[in-house]
């Protein structure tokens, strides 16, 4: 029964490597030296073989030609019923056999004592080539055993075989395990490096490939690269590809989801595959365009902060193996330091522009600022208002040039002092108080005396307040009004005035005319009630008319002039004549000549000039008296004058007659009716026909107006 | 019939005095002043029935005049119409603080001002005639 030596590839383990052969072949070597036999361990593989030899020069002589090595060469093992093989032509071994994974190992033990056959040695020499004398001497000089004494060696060197496996297999453990020792400290080293490049360098590329390399050498990879995510396009491409192929690689870009990376990418869990040819996910893409042959990946994702930002993928172990499960959190501890990397560097890169950023809006917002706080400034110093503004404690932290002048404070000196040391006014203070209180903006009416005068201001005071809404402190403008103030008050009395003025004319009118109507009454009677109610209505009249002349100014129509050419003592002539009997207690003088030369004006402007000047003279003379009127040619200009002997007009009130609805603040004068728009209207008139008006006067003994028109024949 | 009740009127406006003149004169003796100060001299000399005052006049104004004779004991009594140009209610209100029994504002009909005229006298009669029957009393 014959056993074919073949080899079996199915085993995962190299047994032959297992097997520590030299120092299997120390014991053989001294087996056969000391016991003079040969010995031979074949495996059935063929893969191990030693030999030692008790022939050797027999040996050496007949494998001196090709032939001859032909004949010794082994090709198989024929085993007989004996348990002997014979080898070489003419040897018998006495074959024993053992396993060693699964493997029979053949240990041959010889040579067996024979009779000499010279026929044997003689074909072999023939065969081979060789001398036959030589190779019969050398034969014969081989020590022989018998088959029993070989038996019992056979045995023993089977023993001494197995403890040889049994520590060749010990060593290997040890072997493999420091192996793995070995590569756990290469990965520790490498994640080291990684986190110690990881914290010195900040170019990101650069860190990247370290890290990667680092990678490639503990896992003994051909390729590797690390993909990141481009999130506008939805997809990956090669931040860093190191290998063979690196440049053609750095060109290609995969869609989320395509490929091995893509897939990671998408659903950011690790992936390994063993055999890229064996997995549907894997890009072919990539390879047909970089002419590199992916047999295995390990991809794990990137991961930022618990987002996927790429993948990092190793490819092919040298040498064909595969990679492992326990290579995947390797690369993933890898991974999570490239992420803390790329993290690091962007925070780097992101401060770095932020800094810059920041920088340069802190520098055009302070240029910004400080012409805002110059426009401000501006704004404040200009104000017509008053700005006082204070902190918590009501210490003034700011004042404008109006404030200053206003409450007679330097503002150098009143930072930082107590409002209350430079304004007493109470209610001033409470409004700063309840503000600074509730928060709330304050609006009031203010009385302060400032010099001798009381004034009225318009003051709002309103909180300032800090970014959350906390108080900060107050801020006050004030308003002057006093002018305001009169002004309203000047409205509402001239309203009252005009009331008073309208109906005083209306109750003769309608006394009169209703008595007329209701009473029989004589002839003279009605002819009287009738004057007085024509006088009072042109009295009427004449105050609408003043009323609306007022109007026309006011509003900037003016008032328009109709010139004729006109002799003034006609004018003062009838105007008087209307005076005469409207008053008993009053007499009128005139002191004008026969005629005066005639002018250019406007006759009815003119009358009316020469009526308010009349009616006034005798409205404020209520004791009656006389009124002088008289008429002076001078140079070009005629000069009228009106004197009564009247009230007179207080020193006060003497500079503001000619301003509409002033009024006199002395009361017994008052209480005299009057709407103040008469003189101005006078004076108005005049100056359109380049005239003017004057007025003498003292309180208690009468005025006198003069006014002149020049004597322009044509205006 | 009896005497003829006199009226004091005052008003500084020549022809709103004799307005008033006009409209009373038929039915009572009509005294008239110009100023608040004539109006009590002519109250005090000739003790009317009734006083008509206008209330914006020079030297003395038509409330002031009115306050003085409501304080005086002798002149008290006699009621008194104030006479204005203004309707305000402020000016009212000044008008009865100063002691006026009535208001009549100008201008005014003739007709309506004999009708308060009357009316005045109307209420003092029936004073005196309630003060008469307590003293009966």
């Amino acid at each position: 029964m014959a056993e074919i030596i073949q080899s079996k590839t199915n085993s995962t383990i190299d047994y032959a490597h297992v097997f520590n052969i030299k120092f299997w072949e120390g014991i053989q070597y001294k087996l056969a030296k000391v016991l003079g036999i040969a010995i031979k361990v074949i495996s059935e593989d063929g893969k191990i073989n030693t030999e030692e030899s008790n022939f050797s020069e027999f040996y050496k002589i007949l494998t001196s030609t090709e032939n001859g090595k032909k004949l010794c060469s082994v090709k198989e093992i024929t085993v007989n019923k004996d348990n002997f093989v014979t080898l070489y032509g003419d040897f018998d071994y006495y074959c024993a056999n053992t396993y060693f994974y699964g493997r029979k190992f053949y240990i041959l033990v010889g040579i067996k004592e024979k009779k000499l056959n010279e026929q044997i040695i003689k074909e072999l020499s023939e065969k081979a080539g060789v001398n036959y004398n030589e190779l019969l001497q050398a034969y014969q000089n081989i020590p022989f055993f018998t088959a029993d004494k070989l038996k019992n060696l056979g045995d023993l060197i089977v023993d001494l075989f197995n403890m040889v496996i049994e520590l060749s297999v010990q060593e290997y453990i040890t072997q493999l395990a420091n192996k793995q020792k070995e590569e756990e400290i290469a990965k520790m080293s490498a994640l080291m490096e990684a986190s110690i490049i990881i914290n010195s360098t900040r170019v990101l590329k650069q860190l990247l490939k370290i890290i990667m390399q680092s990678a490639e050498k503990v896992m003994q990879a051909e390729a590797s690269s690390v993909f990141l995510i481009d999130n506008e396009k939805n997809e990956l491409y090669f931040e860093i590809a190191t290998g063979p192929k690196e440049e053609e690689v750095k060109k290609i870009r995969l869609k989320m989801g395509e490929g091995v990376a893509g897939w990671v990418a998408y659903t950011g869990e690790s992936l390994l595959v063993p055999d890229v040819s064996k997995d549907p996910r894997f890009a072919k893409r990539v390879d047909e365009q970089t002419h590199f042959i992916t047999r295995s990946i390990i991809c794990v994702p990137l991961k930022v902060r618990n987002q996927t930002i790429g993948v990092v993928q190793v490819l092919n172990k040298i040498g064909g193996g595969t990679f492992s499960k326990s290579e995947i959190k390797f690369l993933e501890a890898l991974a999570s330091q490239a992420a803390i990397a790329i993290e690091n560097t962007n925070l780097y890169e992101h401060l770095e522009e932020r800094a810059e950023q920041l920088n340069k809006e802190l520098k055009e917002a302070m240029i910004n600022l400080s012409i805002e706080k110059g426009r401000i400034e501006s704004i404040l110093q200009s104000m017509e208002d008053a700005v006082l503004a204070v902190d918590k404690e009501k210490n003034i932290v700011m004042t404008n040039r109006v404030a200053e002048k206003l409450f007679t404070l330097k503002t150098e000196y009143a930072i930082g002092k107590s409002i209350e040391s430079y304004i007493k006014t109470k209610e001033f203070i409470d409004n700063f108080n309840i503000v600074l209180e509730t928060k709330n903006i304050t609006k009031s009416e203010i009385k302060l005396t400032l010099g001798n005068k009381e004034h009225v201001f318009a003051a709002v005071f309103a909180p300032i307040l800090d970014e959350k809404k906390e108080i900060q402190g107050s801020v006050a403008v004030f308003r002057d009004i006093t002018d305001i103030k009169e002004l309203d008050k000047m409205k509402s009395e001239f309203l009252n005035m005009v009331s008073h003025e309208l109906r005083t004319p209306l109750t003769p009118i309608q006394v009169y005319s209703e008595l007329m109507m209701t009473r029989k009454l004589s002839e003279e009677k009605i002819k009287t009630f009738s004057t007085i109610i024509n006088k009072e209505t042109q009295r009427l009249g004449s105050l609408i008319g003043d009323l609306l002349d007022l109007s026309r100014i006011e509003s900037g129509k003016g008032l328009s002039l109709s010139l004729e050419e006109t002799d003034f003592t006609e004018i003062i002539k009838n105007v008087a004549e209307t005076f005469k009997s409207a008053s008993e207690k009053h007499t009128i003088v005139l002191n004008i000549p026969e005629t005066s030369e005639k002018i250019f004006v406007d006759k009815n402007k003119m009358i009316q000039v020469m009526t308010n000047l009349l009616s006034n003279a005798v409205k404020y003379s209520p004791n009656g008296g006389k009124i002088y009127i008289a008429l002076e040619e001078k140079n070009d200009k005629i000069y009228v004058s009106v004197k009564d002997e009247g009230l007179g007009i207080p020193k006060d009130d003497l500079p503001h007659i000619f301003e509409k609805f002033y009024r006199a603040k002395t009361e017994d004068i008052k209480k005299i009716g009057g709407t103040g728009i008469g003189l101005p209207i006078v004076k108005y008139i005049l100056e359109l026909h380049n005239g003017g008006i004057e007025v003498e006067s003292e309180y208690g003994k009468g005025s006198t107006f003069t006014f002149y028109v020049p004597k322009s024949k044509i205006i | 019939m009896s005497e003829k009740k006199k009226i004091v009127v005052a008003d500084d406006e020549p022809f709103i005095l004799s307005a008033l003149q006009e409209t009373l004169s038929e039915d009572y003796a009509v005294y008239t002043a110009s100023n608040g100060k004539e109006a009590i001299k002519t109250v005090e000399k000739v003790q009317p029935d009734l006083i008509i005052l206008d209330v914006m006049m020079p030297e003395m104004d038509g409330l002031e005049a009115c306050k003085q004779l409501k304080k005086s004991k002798e002149t008290s009594s006699i009621p008194v119409i104030i006479l204005t140009a203004k309707g305000q209610i402020t000016d009212i209100e000044k008008g009865f603080k100063s002691g006026a029994d009535a208001y009549v504002v100008k201008p005014f009909s003739p007709a309506r001002l004999i009708e308060k005229v009357e009316e005045i006298f109307e209420k003092v009669e029936m004073r005196k005639k309630i003060i008469e029957e307590k003293k009966k009393n």
